[in-house]
């Protein structure tokens, strides 16, 4: 009977590709098949019996043939490769945000200030441009797809949007006495909370309409 | 597979007497799983020492293959949830 079950599987790799990996398939498969209709027989059935349903129990061999000759990427984590070019973005207008304060230092006139600002809208529109050029999922296949999707979504949005604020204050509070003591303009600088509670406004903006889409 | 390394009849008979024969994986399914989780890190295998009869090949979790599992596991889990939820609505 074993020759039997060796010489039907024999007949159906015959169109599986001559590859190391199919002959390893062909001797485990076989094992494997053996030892099924070795417990078969153990367990009482007739031997034409088990024999049948050890060769019905094979399935359908093309999509294994297919495995055997290139390989199929197993898309475990389909979201992280996605958005690759993202916190690139995000940590370029991150530092333009810090050197932002170089030219108040170095020039302490209203001219710093005004480079100081035209730098901080330059990274709020690195920030937009990349939130809007983000890829999004794109094989939308099945229910399941888009439940992943939602949900790795919902929980990346959380974290970005704490981590940005957590980064945010401190950032204000440093650069308030940073631009305090080196220009002295006390009566001004004050203008930077306002200026965070704006910036974490438009953070929760951009989070809200990236929801929307 | 987390409970020790195992060999695809093994596997496929532990699948079938735990769900009490009514799930049975066909030979070309589980292996083509069994290729796919290797490609993907999640599992890795190797040919047993047998002295006697066919060599086996067993399979073997791996530090990823958990954490993705225990992932899947979780996420299953809570789709599951909401499907139910979903269907028993009112």
């Amino acid at each position: 009977m074993e020759d039997r079950i060796r010489a039907y599987v024999d007949e159906l790799f015959q169109n599986a590709p001559s590859t190391q990996k199919a002959y390893e398939m062909k001797v485990e498969l076989t094992g494997n098949l053996i030892e099924k209709y070795n417990t078969l027989t153990s367990e009482g059935q007739p031997p034409e019996q088990a024999l049948a349903s050890t060769i019905e129990s094979i399935g359908d061999v093309s999509e294994l043939f297919g495995s055997l000759v290139e390989p199929l990427p197993y898309q475990a984590m389909p979201l992280q490769q996605q958005s690759s070019k993202y916190p690139f973005f995000l940590s370029i207008a991150v530092m333009l945000f810090v050197l932002s304060i170089i030219p108040v230092i170095l020039l302490k006139s209203i001219v710093g200030v005004l480079i100081m600002v035209v730098i901080a809208a330059v990274a709020i529109a690195i920030l937009v441009y990349a939130n809007a050029s983000k890829p999004k999922m794109s094989n939308g296949g099945t229910m399941v797809d888009d439940f992943r999707t939602w949900q790795s979504k919902t929980e990346f949005n959380k974290q970005m949007k704490k981590s940005i604020n957590m980064a945010l204050w401190p950032i204000i509070v440093i650069l308030y006495f940073l631009i305090s003591f080196s220009t002295g303009m006390w009566h001004i600088t004050w203008i930077l909370f306002i200026a965070g509670i704006a910036i974490e406004g438009l953070v929760q903006a951009i989070f809200a309409y990236k929801n929307i889409k | 597979m987390q409970k020790g390394d195992s060999y695809g009849y093994q596997i496929n008979r532990a699948i079938e007497l735990q769900t009490k024969g009514q799930l049975e994986l066909k030979e070309a399914t589980l292996y083509s799983a069994f290729r796919r989780l290797e490609l993907s890190g999640c599992i890795i295998s190797y040919w047993g020492d047998e002295n006697t009869g066919a060599r086996r090949r067993y399979y073997s979790i791996t530090d990823y293959g958990r954490e993705i599992c225990s992932n899947l596991v979780r996420e299953w889990n809570l789709a599951k949830r909401i499907i139910d939820e979903l269907i028993k609505g009112d």
